[in-house]
C-alpha cells in the first residue's frame, strides 16, 4: 500500500465536533432585535422575539430569516426537533437564508439520527450550488463549504471542493471574518495547523474579538500543545460568555491540565445555557470516568445518545481523552463503539489501529491504520504509522521469559544480551518491591531512528522523549538514534518499565506526574547513577521560583511554561517521591498508587494517605528541598542579580579550581574543587569538580585518588561516558582489569555500538581468562562492522576455542579460512582444534555411525557459516 | 587511553608470492623490485590542519620503514614547515622541490620498482583548474601529471587525499599506474578524513582483508573507504567524501573497485612491503621455497574449490574444503619451523 506525502493545502479531515455556533453577519432591520438577542446569548428571548415577528405579516425573504434565526436560538438551547422545524420552514422559503438553513436543518437531521435525509439535504445544497447562475453570498457559500465537508468523509474529492468554496467565501467577503474562520476550521482539522491559524489571525485582523475566531485561535494553539489555548479559550469566554462551544473548549484545555474541578465548573456553566449539548455532555462524562466515576460517566453517555442518536463523536471525543491519559484499552473501547454507530469514522479506525498498536496489537492496529488511510490519506499520523510499520519489516524479534524484544536486525545481536537480562531483572525487582506483577509478556521496542521512535509513540515526528511505555508495550530510542554517549540505555529501559508496573496496577489511572517521579526514584534504586539528578539549572529554577508547587507539579508535563521545565519535572518528581518514602515509608507510595487505581484523585489522597493538604504538602516539600540543598541554594542565591561572580560562590570556586589546574597550580586547584565539592556534591560532567580532580590527580600520578574521585562521578551520573571511559583506563593501569571490565560493561549501556569497547572488553576478558565473555564480545565486534572482519572472525574463534566450545570454534576458524586460506594464527588454531577433537573422540565411546577421526568431520559445514 | 594492542600478524607469509615469481638465481634476487616513498604534506592554514598533515605524514613514512621494510633513502618526506620535525622532513614542499623530488625518484628509483607518492593537504577545484594546495605557487593537476612521465616504466601509485581531489584521477591515469583520489569529483571540498583512515591501514592491523600478511593498495583503499563511512556515519554526518580509485588508466575511478569491477586488479596485486625471500642458493632456501610452492597449489585448489561450491553437496564442499586448509595448515607450521618436506 503506498502513501503518498500529505501536501500542505489538502490537510483533511473532518468532522466538525465542536460546532462553532455564532449567528451570521448581517443581519436586517426586521431580525434585527432577534439577531442582537442572540449575539447576547438571550436565546430564550431571541426564541420568543422571532415567534412574534413571524406572528406578524411580513415579506417572505423576511420569514426565510426569522424561522432561520428562530432555528438558532431553539438549537442554541438544546431544542433540537423545534430547530429542525424552523430551519425546515426556513429552507422551503425562497431567500437568501434558504441554502443556509438547509445546512443547519442537515446538521440536526443527522443527529438526530436521520443520515439518509442529511445527507441528501447536503447533496442538494452542492447541487443548487452548482447550478447557481447568480453569485452567492459569503453566507451561502459558507454552508455550501459546510454541506461539502460534511459529505466528504464518503468522497474525499469533496475536501478539495471545500477548500475551494470557502476560499470563494473570502473572496466575496473579504471583510467578513467569518469565511476564513471556516477555512481555518477546515485547515485544522485537515491537520494544516500552520495555515489554518494563518486564517484565524487573518479572521482576527478583521475583527479583534470575534468569538470564532478566538476560539480557532484556541483550538489552533490546543493543536499545537501550547500553554496560551487555555488563554485565547478565555479570551473568546469574556467575549461571548454564553459560548457554550467556548466553554465547551476551555473545559476540555482544563480536563488535559488535570484541573477538573474547574473544567467541571466550564462544563456546568455550558450546560446551563443548553443542558442537551452533546459536546458538553461529552466532556462531563469525560471528567466522571478520569475520576473513577464510570457509572456516572456511562449514564452521561447514554444520555448523549438520546440527545444525538445520529452522531458518533462523542465516542471519538472519549477515545482521545482516554488515550490521552494512556487508557488505551478504553480508548480501544470507545473507538469500537463510534464505528458501531458510523463505519465511516476514519478518526475512529485511526484512534483504534494507534491504541490496539499501543497495547501490543501490532496486526490489529495496522489493519485498522489501513482502514483509516482508505478512508482518509490526509491524516498524518495514519501515515506516519503506516509508514513505519513498512520500515519495521527490517526489525526482529527475540524473547525472554517475560518479554519480547523487537529491534532493527543490524542491532538486535547487541541489544538482546544487554536489555534483555536488564529487563527481567526489573521485572524481578519491581515485583517484589510492588507486590505485583503485571500481564507478561510485556514487548520491548528500540528503535534506530528517532522519528520512528517518535512517531510509533504519537504519530508525529519530534517527540523529545527516549523512552514510552504504554504498558503492555514499551517503545525506545535505540543509542543509535542519538548523539553518541546521549544516555543510559539500561536506566532509560528500567524508567519505562516501572511506568508499566503503574500503569498496570493502578489501571492506567496513575497521574503523569506521580508515575514520573516514581519511575527516576525506582532508577536511583536500581543502580548507582540512574536516574535524572538534581541539577545547577533545576536548583536556580527552583530558587528563582519556577517550578511548579509539588502539587501542580504535573503542569510541568502537560503544559511545560519554559523548555527546561518538564525535565525539571522529572527530578522534581523523584525528589518528591525520595521524601515520601524517607518520610512515610514505602507504604505511603503503595497506598497512593492504590487510591488511584480506584479512582481518587491526588487531591483527595494527600490528605488520607500523608495527612497534609496541597498547600502543607507544598510547603512542607518546599522545606525539605531547602533544607537538603541549603549549601548550594545560598551560593547560588548569594550569585543572583550580582554581575561579576564573587569569590567564593560555586561557579567561582570551580572556575578558579579549573584555572588553576589548568596553570599547574595544583594546591589551589585542590582547595577550591574540594571546597566546591562540599558544597555540591550531585554535580556531574565534563565541568565538575570530580573530573577535574581526577585530571589533576592523574597529573601527580595519584592514581588512586584519581579514581576515587571517578569511582564518586559515576555513581552519581550513569550517563557520563567520558568518566566511565577514564576510569576503566585507570583501573587498566593500575592493574585492576576486573575493575575495568566491569567499568567498561557499564560504558556499553551509555554506548552499546562502539565497537572499540567491545574490543577492549574483549581483551580485558581475555586477560583474565573469561573467555566466554571474550567470545561474546568478539562476536559483538564481528556484528558492528569491524574494521578487520577476519581478524575478528578469528579472535571470535579463539575465545570459543579456549572457552571450550570447540565446534563453534572449528565452524568459525573454517569460515575465516574459506575466505583467508594463508590466514597464519587461523591456520594454527585449525589444527590445535584438529587435535583437541582427536583427542575427545580417542576420550569417548564412538556413537553409533561414527565415520572417524579423519581430517574432517560430518559436522564440519563451513558452507553454512555464517 | 591506551588499550594493549595485538601484536602484529608475523612477516613469514609475506614472502610467499614474490618468492614465487622469482626464479632460484641469487643475482634475480638481488634484482628484486624496490619500494620508494614520497610524502608531500601542503599548507596547513591553521596550526591544527598543519599539525594534523604532519602526523599522517610521519605516521605513513615511519611504517615504511619500520614495518614495511623501506630502505631509509627511499623515503622522501616533504611539508611546509621543516621545522616541525628537522631530521624527518627531507624539504620545504614548495611547487619546484615537490617537482625536483618526483624528478629524484626517476633517478633513484629503476624500472619495475615500486613507487608511490602520496599528497596529504587541502586542495581546491576551478572548473579545469583542479589543484593541491602548497607554501607558494600550487601544484596543478596537469603539472604533476607531467612530472609523473618519467616514472611511466615504475610501478606506479598516486594517493591525493586532500578535498576536491576528485579530477586528479582524470589527469593523471596511465596504464600500469594506480590513481587514488579521496573525493569523487571537485565538488567535494570539505576537509577529508580518508588520510587517516588510508595511513592506519598500513599502521594498524585492520586492512588485511585476506590474511596474507601483506596489505595490498586496494586492501587499503578498502579499509579507508570503509572507516571513513563509518566515521561520518557514528558522527550523524552526511558522507561529504568518495573516494575513487583508477587502474585501468581510462581515466574514471571506481568508488568500489575490486576483482569483478572495472577497476582493481592492479591495486590488488600493488604491495609496498619489501619482500624477504630468503636465499634460493642454499638447501635450506630452496626447501623452503618447495614449501612455498606447494602452499601456492593448496591455495589454488582451495580457490578452484571455492569456484565449484554451488555445484557440490554442502557437506562434500565442507569435507574437501577442511582437507585442504589442514593440509595448508601443516604445510605453513613445517614453514615457519624450519622443517624439510
Amino acid at each position: 500500500m503506498s502513501r503518498h506525502s500529505v501536501g500542505p493545502v489538502m490537510a483533511s479531515v473532518v468532522i466538525v465536533a465542536l460546532w462553532i455556533c455564532w449567528p451570521l453577519h448581517a443581519a436586517g432591520d426586521a431580525d434585527a432585535s432577534v439577531s442582537g438577542l442572540l449575539e447576547a446569548g438571550r436565546y430564550q428571548d431571541a426564541s420568543e422575539a422571532a415567534q412574534t415577528k413571524l406572528g406578524a405579516a411580513i415579506a417572505q425573504p423576511e420569514q426565510g430569516r426569522l424561522w432561520y434565526l428562530l432555528g438558532e436560538a431553539d438549537s442554541a438551547v438544546g431544542s433540537y426537533q423545534t430547530a429542525l422545524d424552523a430551519y425546515l420552514k426556513a429552507a422551503a422559503i425562497d431567500s437568501e437564508w434558504r441554502l443556509v438553513a438547509q445546512v443547519a436543518a442537515a446538521r440536526l437531521q443527522r443527529r438526530l439520527g436521520d443520515a439518509d435525509g442529511a445527507a441528501g439535504r447536503y447533496e442538494s445544497v452542492l447541487a443548487d450550488y452548482r447550478s447557481a447562475t447568480g453569485r452567492l453570498s459569503a453566507p451561502e457559500l459558507i454552508a455550501v463549504g459546510d454541506a461539502a465537508l460534511a459529505l466528504a468523509p464518503s468522497d474525499a474529492s469533496l475536501y478539495a471542493t471545500a477548500l475551494d468554496i470557502y476560499e470563494e467565501a473570502v473572496q466575496a467577503a473579504p471583510e467578513d471574518p467569518a469565511p476564513r474562520v471556516a477555512l481555518g476550521e477546515l485547515l485544522l482539522d485537515r491537520y494544516n495547523n500552520t495555515e489554518a491559524l494563518e486564517a484565524y489571525r487573518e479572521a482576527l485582523e478583521i475583527e479583534p474579538d470575534y468569538p470564532p475566531a478566538l476560539l480557532g485561535l484556541a483550538r489552533s494553539q490546543h493543536f499545537d500543545h501550547s500553554r496560551s489555548a487555555i488563554d485565547a479559550a478565555r479570551q473568546a469566554l469574556e467575549v461571548a460568555p454564553h459560548s457554550v462551544a467556548a466553554r465547551v473548549l476551555a473545559a476540555r484545555l482544563l480536563l488535559e491540565l488535570e484541573k477538573y474541578s474547574q473544567a467541571q465548573q466550564e462544563v456546568a456553566a455550558a450546560l446551563r445555557i443548553n443542558p442537551r449539548s452533546p459536546e458538553a455532555l461529552t466532556i462531563a462524562a469525560a471528567l466522571h470516568y478520569l475520576r473513577g466515576a464510570g457509572d456516572r460517566s456511562a449514564a452521561l453517555v447514554e444520555r448523549i445518545d438520546e440527545i444525538a442518536p445520529g452522531e458518533h463523536e462523542a465516542y471519538v471525543t472519549l477515545a482521545e481523552i482516554a488515550a490521552q491519559n494512556r487508557r488505551y484499552r478504553d480508548a480501544v473501547m470507545y473507538a469500537v463503539r463510534a464505528l458501531g454507530r458510523q463505519p465511516a469514522a476514519w478518526r475512529a479506525h485511526a484512534l483504534l489501529g494507534m491504541n490496539r498498536m499501543r497495547l501490543g496489537a501490532v496486526d490489529q492496529g495496522r489493519r485498522s491504520l489501513e482502514v483509516a488511510f482508505r478512508g482518509d490519506p490526509f491524516d498524518v499520523r495514519t501515515k506516519n504509522t503506516l509508514d513505519l510499520l513498512d520500515r519495521m519489516e527490517a526489525y526482529e524479534t527475540a524473547e525472554s521469559e517475560r518479554f519480547v524484544l523487537v529491534a532493527d536486525r543490524r542491532e538486535m545481536s547487541i541489544l538482546a544480551p544487554m536489555l534483555l537480562p536488564i529487563a527481567e531483572r526489573a521485572y524481578d525487582t519491581l515485583a517484589a518491591r510492588y507486590r505485583y506483577q503485571p500481564a507478561t509478556p510485556i514487548r520491548i521496542e528500540v528503535y534506530s531512528r528517532h522519528e520512528d521512535f517518535s512517531v510509533r509513540t504519537v504519530g508525529l515526528v519530534g517527540l523529545d522523549l527516549l523512552g514510552v511505555s504504554f504498558g503492555p508495550v514499551v517503545v525506545l530510542d535505540s543509542p543509535s538514534a542519538r548523539p553518541p554517549g546521549a544516555f543510559n540505555l539500561g536506566s532509560v529501559l528500567w524508567h519505562e518499565l516501572a511506568h508499566t508496573f503503574h500503569l498496570d496496577m493502578t489501571r492506567s489511572r496513575v497521574p503523569r506526574w506521580f508515575t514520573e517521579g516514581l519511575a527516576v526514584h525506582e532508577e536511583h534504586r536500581a543502580q548507582p547513577g540512574w536516574g535524572a539528578d538534581v541539577s545547577l539549572g533545576f536548583l536556580t529554577a527552583f530558587q528563582q521560583g519556577r517550578l511548579p508547587a509539588a502539587s501542580a507539579l504535573n503542569d510541568a508535563f502537560i503544559r511545560p511554561s519554559f523548555p527546561e521545565q518538564m525535565l525539571y519535572g522529572y527530578t522534581q518528581g523523584a525528589l518528591l517521591m525520595d521524601w515520601i518514602e524517607q518520610r512515610y515509608g514505602f507504604e505511603a507510595i503503595a497506598r497512593l498508587l492504590s487510591g488511584y487505581r480506584w479512582g481518587q484523585t491526588t487531591e483527595q489522597l494527600l490528605p488520607s494517605v500523608l495527612g497534609l493538604s496541597a498547600e502543607r504538602l507544598n510547603q512542607t516539600f518546599d522545606d525539605y528541598v531547602r533544607s537538603r540543598y541549603a549549601p548550594i541554594l545560598s551560593a547560588l542565591a548569594s550569585e543572583e542579580g550580582s554581575v561579576a561572580v564573587q569569590p567564593g560562590h560555586y561557579a567561582q570556586l570551580l572556575i578558579e579550581g579549573r584555572d588553576a589546574v589548568e596553570s599547574g597550580d595544583m594546591p589551589l586547584a585542590e582547595a577550591r574543587l574540594r571546597e566546591a565539592q562540599d558544597l555540591f556534591p550531585e554535580h556531574t560532567g565534563p565541568d565538575s569538580s570530580y573530573r577535574l580532580l581526577a585530571t589533576l590527580y592523574t597529573r601527580q600520578q595519584a592514581f588512586d585518588r584519581a579514581i576515587e574521585q571517578l569511582e564518586q562521578a559515576v555513581a552519581i551520573d550513569a550517563d557520563d561516558l567520558d568518566a566511565h571511559l577514564d576510569l576503566a583506563a585507570l583501573y587498566e593501569q593500575t592493574g585492576q582489569a576486573d575493575l575495568a571490565r566491569a567499568m567498561l560493561e557499564r560504558a556499553l549501556l551509555i554506548q552499546p555500538f562502539d565497537r572499540a569497547l567491545y574490543e577492549t572488553l574483549a581483551e580485558l576478558r581475555s586477560a583474565v581468562g573469561d573467555w566466554r565473555g571474550a567470545a561474546q564480545a568478539w562476536g559483538a565486534v564481528g556484528d558492528l562492522d569491524p574494521a578487520d572482519p577476519l581478524g575478528t572472525r578469528y579472535r571470535h574463534a579463539e575465545a570459543l576455542f579456549r572457552a571450550g566450545s570447540t565446534v563453534d570454534a572449528r565452524r568459525q576458524v573454517l569460515a575465516t579460512l574459506e575466505q583467508a586460506p594463508l590466514y597464519p594464527e587461523a591456520l594454527e588454531l585449525l589444527l590445535q582444534i584438529r587435535d583437541r577433537m582427536d583427542v575427545e573422540v580417542s576420550t569417548e565411546p564412538p556413537p553409533s555411525g561414527d565415520p572417524g577421526t579423519g581430517a574432517t568431520r560430518p559436522d564440519s559445514v563451513p558452507g553454512e557459516t555464517q | 587511553m591506551t588499550w594493549c594492542r595485538r601484536p602484529t600478524a608475523g612477516l613469514s607469509v609475506y614472502v610467499l608470492t614474490v618468492a614465487l615469481m622469482c626464479s632460484g638465481s641469487a643475482a634475480l634476487a638481488q634484482e628484486r623490485p624496490r619500494s620508494h616513498l614520497l610524502v608531500i604534506t601542503g599548507i596547513g592554514g591553521e596550526d591544527y590542519y598543519g599539525d594534523l598533515f604532519h602526523r599522517w605524514a610521519v605516521t605513513l613514512t615511519q611504517v615504511a620503514t619500520e614495518r614495511l621494510g623501506f630502505a631509509r633513502d627511499h623515503v622522501v618526506y616533504l611539508a611546509e614547515r621543516v621545522d616541525r620535525a628537522p631530521g624527518v622532513i627531507a624539504g620545504v614542499s614548495d611547487k619546484a622541490t615537490v617537482l625536483a623530488a618526483v624528478e629524484g625518484l626517476a633517478v633513484r628509483s629503476r624500472p619495475g620498482d615500486r613507487v608511490m607518492i602520496v599528497l596529504i593537504g587541502h586542495g581546491t577545484a576551478r572548473g579545469d583548474r583542479v589543484l593541491f594546495n602548497l607554501p607558494g605557487p600550487d601544484l596543478s593537476a596537469k603539472e604533476l601529471a607531467g612530472a609523473l612521465e618519467s616514472l611511466s616504466d615504475r610501478a606506479l601509485a598516486v594517493v591525493n587525499t586532500a578535498p576536491s581531489s576528485g579530477p586528479f584521477v582524470q589527469h593523471l591515469s596511465a596504464p600500469n599506474r594506480v590513481v587514488i583520489a579521496a573525493t569523487s569529483g571537485g565538488a567535494e571540498n570539505q576537509h577529508t578524513l580518508f588520510a587517516a583512515h588510508f595511513v592506519d591501514a598500513f599502521a594498524e592491523d585492520g586492512a588485511d582483508a585476506d590474511k596474507d600478511a601483506r596489505i595490498s593498495l586496494l586492501e587499503a583503499f578498502e579499509y579507508a573507504r570503509r572507516e571513513v563511512d563509518r566515521a561520518y556515519r557514528l558522527d550523524h554526518r552526511l558522507l561529504s567524501e568518495h573516494a575513487q580509485l583508477d587502474d585501468n588508466g581510462d581515466g574514471v575511478g571506481s568508488r568500489e573497485p575490486g576483482a569483478a569491477a572495472a577497476d582493481g586488479s592492479l591495486a590488488g596485486r600493488f604491495y609496498l612491503a619489501v619482500a624477504d625471500t630468503g636465499d634460493p642458493s642454499t638447501a635450506q632456501g630452496r626447501a623452503r621455497l618447495a614449501l612455498q610452492v606447494e602452499a601456492r597449489r593448496l591455495v589454488d585448489s582451495i580457490e578452484g574449490l571455492k569456484r565449484r561450491k554451488l555445484g557440490l553437496e554442502q557437506s562434500d564442499y565442507a569435507t574437501r574444503l577442511e582437507a585442504l586448509l589442514v593440509e595448508l595448515a601443516l604445510n605453513r607450521r613445517a614453514h615457519r619451523q624450519g622443517r624439510l618436506p
